[in-house]
């Protein structure tokens, strides 16, 4: 399980903020094959990948090894597509986020032979405690106004959003887990997404 | 034909990836011929593309930059020098190999063999280059490939697995192997949806690196979804046929 206390204990070196001009210079360096632009971005973002890897399959073994699969194709990937203009933050989160989904999906077919099932197992806490030096903690205010958005949700919209979109389930096992009808659950998921996406659109210079 | 409602129904959950393989599949095929479509999930990527940042951050353990450097960039001595100096090996082989049989053909005219000697020679040759060649396509035209670390208290190895969907073929190189007590071995195995396949025993070096080339098992029990290393007993136990303890699970 993401362990929420544990953000307090991220070795603090000299936190370097990652911002939106940072970002594309290390995008540039990284079309130039620098190494160390590779490096930087490891240690700026590896934390919040980290997490939502480990919040999704909880095992810390093997969201290590899918952090490094996601840096390994960067690293190979052609930098002029989608990874490319200056997105690369959020290209690296989604492609945690489905590289997790995936090997959450191969899970369940492993229960076929294996006959059992590991994974995240509670909610995503929506109210986060304080982070006792949020300013030592790049990306913290960030996360903090996912969880002022979350918390807007009604409670049914926030459950279907925590199994959907941070526990990989795809909407018939929503259903399924929540034992409603499929348009229930695809109605609550259209209404969550879209108040998500008016409260977060705005938000358009987020830095980590 | 799918009608268009479908797809707009359906593109939240596209760009959310919470759609099935097979439905994301049809929306990759729409997705080139709408500008709407197109333009739609890339507002919704944009909108929400911050929110696994809902997940509290965790520390990377001690070395996990360099860890994960290494493997990416394909340098140093982490946990991706077991491919990479596996990659290399073969290289070296190749290129050695070539240089003995130069060496050997020139030892030859030297000696007076003839010609038929030589050709012998370089036949065998050009036939382990190919094979070498042949090992390393895999590699570079893996369209997957997984990598898992070794689930070995205290050990830092792991394997690396490259698919190569156009052969069927694997390339399976594993680093960091502990040497097994006399009477056991690594057993290679098929992972699939309704059991296992035994594949080739992996014959670890002295190194600890292990490499594996395969195609797939002639009659799985269903498809196959990954692959597995177990550790087996030369004398397994009256009636224990089923796989020993897992060391790795890669499932693609």
């Amino acid at each position: 399980m993401v362990n929420e206390a544990g953000a307090s204990h991220i070795p603090r070196g000299p936190a370097r903020h990652l911002t939106l001009e940072r970002e594309r210079g290390l995008r540039q360096r990284l079309v130039a094959r620098d190494e160390r632009a590779l490096a930087e971005l490891i240690e700026s973002t590896s934390p919040w990948l980290l997490g939502v890897a480990q919040w999704m399959l909880g095992d810390s073994q093997e969201a290590e090894d899918v952090v490094q699969e996601v840096f390994v194709r960067l690293w190979h990937q052609d930098l002029t597509g989608d990874a490319g203009e200056g997105r690369v933050v959020p290209w690296l989160l989604r492609v945690t986020r489905t590289r997790c989904i995936d090997r959450l999906r191969r899970r369940r077919r492993r229960t076929l032979y294996e006959g059992t099932l590991s994974g995240p197992g509670t909610d995503l806490p929506i109210t986060p405690p304080q982070e006792p030096n949020e300013a030592a903690t790049p990306g913290w205010h960030v996360h903090r106004a996912i969880h002022e958005a979350l918390a807007t949700l009604p409670t049914e919209q926030q459950r279907v959003v925590q199994l959907a979109y941070f526990m990989g389930l795809s909407q018939s096992e929503v259903a399924e887990q929540l034992q409603l009808p499929l348009g229930t659950v695809k109605t609550r998921t259209r209404l969550a997404f879209a108040q998500l996406r008016t409260l977060l659109a705005p938000m358009k210079e987020w830095l980590i | 034909m799918t009608e268009h409602h479908w797809f707009e129904d359906h593109l939240l959950e596209y760009a959310t990836e919470q759609l099935a393989p097979e439905d994301a599949h049809l929306i990759e095929e729409h997705l080139p011929h709408c500008a709407a479509c197109r333009t739609e999930v890339a507002a919704i990527r944009e909108a929400l593309r911050y929110l696994p940042m809902g997940a509290a951050p965790v520390p990377p353990r001690p070395g996990f930059t360099a860890r994960v450097l290494h493997t990416a960039t394909g340098q140093g001595t982490a946990r991706v020098t077991g491919a990479a100096w596996i990659i290399t090996a073969l290289a070296a082989s190749t290129v050695i190999a070539a240089g003995l049989a130069w060496q050997r053909s020139r030892e030859a005219k030297i000696a007076g063999t003839t010609v038929t000697t030589l050709q012998a020679e370089l036949n065998t040759t050009r036939a382990l280059s190919a094979a070498l060649s042949d090992t390393l396509s895999i590699v570079r035209k893996a369209g997957k490939f997984v990598y898992a670390s070794l689930a070995m208290p205290g050990q830092q190895g792991g394997v690396v697995l490259f698919a190569d969907a156009s052969t069927h073929r694997w390339q399976v190189m594993a680093h960091g192997l502990p040497a097994l007590p006399s009477g056991q071995r690594y057993q290679f195995w098929f992972v699939c949806d309704s059991g296992m396949a035994r594949g080739r025993t992996l014959i670890r070096s002295a190194a600890g690196s292990a490499l594996l080339t395969t195609g797939m098992p002639e009659a799985p029990p269903g498809n196959i979804v990954g692959a597995a290393i177990t550790i087996e007993s030369d004398a397994p136990a009256p009636g224990g046929a089923g796989p020993g303890p897992k060391i790795a699970t890669l499932l693609l």
